[in-house]
């Protein structure tokens, strides 16, 4: 599980430190830091597992606008299925010279233990999987030196932290956005989920995930019979989706893309559910800013005490970004909400939400709905 | 079940709305067609909100029970007091609220855990178990 994340100089993240559950909530107004988190969680993606290059995934424009600092730091601790704990440190150095940024420092470990540290000047300092030392070597400092070690017998922890680190998924679903055909099989959804059916083309693959998302969905979509995927050339593929009438029982197939934004949205909402908890040995961590949106409202809660159950029972972990009232109000019954606060060209302040609703309100229920209590701004400084 | 089968779960607090959630899937309800109404976490005591939202939700009941399925669901934790108190207590606030008491006709199920739903809970995890009923469970 996702533990724990520190930024400090990136945006308005100044000193910034969360520790997570298995399902969390980010509240708060907008502008407060909320989605700038899973920006940073999709640029380490980006650096460590994409061999993205330290200035086109860290720009220096990111740095806080008040602070004088040239260095943004990061860290992220993720906890592994038997209880140990993983820390991840990277430090980025900006020059306002013109210079290119570079990695000032970037270190792994395993319960405290050194996997790999790049120190200043680009060393690299490699540990076997029993900590004893390993080779020595230097790197281009542009790109992530963990990123770089490929698989081997001697150092499974270090590649299990990369696998962890991918299976992050965070996204923004808008449906609008979504491609007309899928050109190939991708195993990783885009962003805002454009790419929704190259990837439902991948992960359709596992055949009883597949059945069992269906099955999911003739219960949750009036009319859902089945997806079909048909040939648009040598390669490309157009996803079809039956609907039947349960009157008549006639089956009329329609292509994705002529379904409204909704309907998608919610195929993608399950899809994902369902995607991510496929093989019980890879766990995974689901991202999702604002997911309530496009849906109708009868729609929301059975899809999040779907969610609820399989992060309670610890198939997945997952952060939400939410301003709904269905959202709050079914989610804020456990202790799992984070208030985001900020002042105009001031830092982000975070707090846990029961401490901060018991500030504000004290241990009087006020007769009126945690929603409610947002709406009115009462939780706001 | 037809299109418009409803049904609210009105409860304390997650413990008891995932009991009652399941308990329901269990018996061959449609998980789409349950609403919960929850009390969050650290405002106020989870008992007090369902005593509030008790009548709300009754209320929106009897509008709707002659044309649609619906049924409704408490939950209230005995704690240290009688199940009959705390029946009454629920009854005395529709009568605040110029409600009717529940009727026997009426698809409105209260469930109250004595002391709590842990011990419920504890009690279906081990049968043999004599169950304590005055003494505060934790799962």
């Amino acid at each position: 599980m996702f533990k724990r994340i520190y930024i400090n100089n990136y945006k308005c993240l100044v000193n910034f430190d969360c520790e997570l559950d298995n399902i969390n909530l980010f509240l708060g107004k907008n502008g407060s830091g909320k989605s700038t988190v899973f920006e940073i969680l999709t640029a380490i993606q980006q650096f460590v597992c994409l061999g993205g290059k330290v200035e086109n995934v860290f720009k220096t424009e990111s740095k806080t606008r008040w602070q004088k600092l040239n260095c943004q730091d990061f860290e992220l601790e993720i906890e592994n299925e038997e209880g140990f704990l993983y820390k991840y440190q990277l430090s980025i150095e900006h020059h306002e010279d013109g210079q290119k940024s570079r990695v000032k420092h970037e270190r792994l470990f395993f319960e405290d233990k050194p996997l790999l540290r790049l120190e200043d000047e680009g060393q690299v300092y490699l540990y076997r999987d029993n900590f004893s030392e390993g080779p020595e070597y230097q790197v281009d400092w542009s790109l992530s030196a963990v990123g770089a070690i490929p698989p081997r017998n001697d150092n499974t922890r270090l590649t299990w932290f990369k696998n962890r680190l991918t299976n992050f998924i965070i996204v923004q679903l808008i449906p609008p956005m979504m491609f007309r055909e899928s050109p190939d099989e991708t195993p990783y959804p885009s962003e805002y989920l454009e790419n929704f059916t190259s990837w439902y083309r991948y992960v359709s693959q596992d055949q009883g995930m597949a059945f069992q998302l269906m099955s999911e969905l003739k219960e949750v979509l009036p009319g859902f019979d089945h997806f079909k995927f048909e040939a648009v050339g040598e390669k490309h593929r157009l996803l079809k989706v039956y609907f039947k009438n349960e009157q008549d029982r006639i089956l009329i197939a329609y292509k994705f893309y002529e379904l409204s934004d909704g309907q998608r949205m919610l195929i993608a909402l399950y899809t994902l559910l369902y995607a991510v908890c496929a093989d019980q040995n890879r766990k995974y961590t689901l991202c999702l800013d604002e997911p309530e949106n496009f849906l109708a409202l009868p729609e929301i809660q059975p899809w999040l005490t779907e969610l609820y159950d399989r992060c309670n029972d610890g198939e997945m972990q997952a952060l939400l970004i939410s301003h709904h009232p269905e959202f709050i109000n079914y989610l804020l019954a456990s202790p799992i909400g984070h208030w985001f606060e900020r002042q105009i060209n001031r830092p982000t302040r975070i707090k846990k939400m029961k401490d901060r609703l018991r500030d504000v309100i004290g241990k009087e229920n006020r007769g009126i709905s945690v929603s409610e209590i947002i709406t009115r701004g009462w939780l706001n400084e | 079940m037809s299109e418009y089968t409803g049904i609210v779960i009105l409860c304390e607090d997650r413990q008891q709305e995932v009991f009652a959630r399941h308990f329901l899937i269990n018996c061959g309800v449609r998980k789409q067609r349950i609403y919960v109404n929850v009390a969050p976490q650290g405002v106020g005591a989870g008992e007090q909100y369902v005593r509030e939202k008790y009548p709300d939700e009754v209320g929106s009941y009897r509008r709707s029970c002659n044309h649609k399925n619906i049924s409704l669901v408490v939950l209230i934790d005995a704690d240290m007091n009688k199940v009959t108190d705390c029946l009454k207590k629920l009854d005395d606030e529709l009568v605040k609220a110029s409600l009717a008491k529940r009727q026997s006709d009426e698809k409105i199920a209260i469930f109250v855990p004595k002391r709590n739903i842990e011990t419920w809970i504890s009690y279906l995890q081990d049968q043999t178990q004599t169950v304590d009923e005055e003494t505060a469970s934790e799962i």
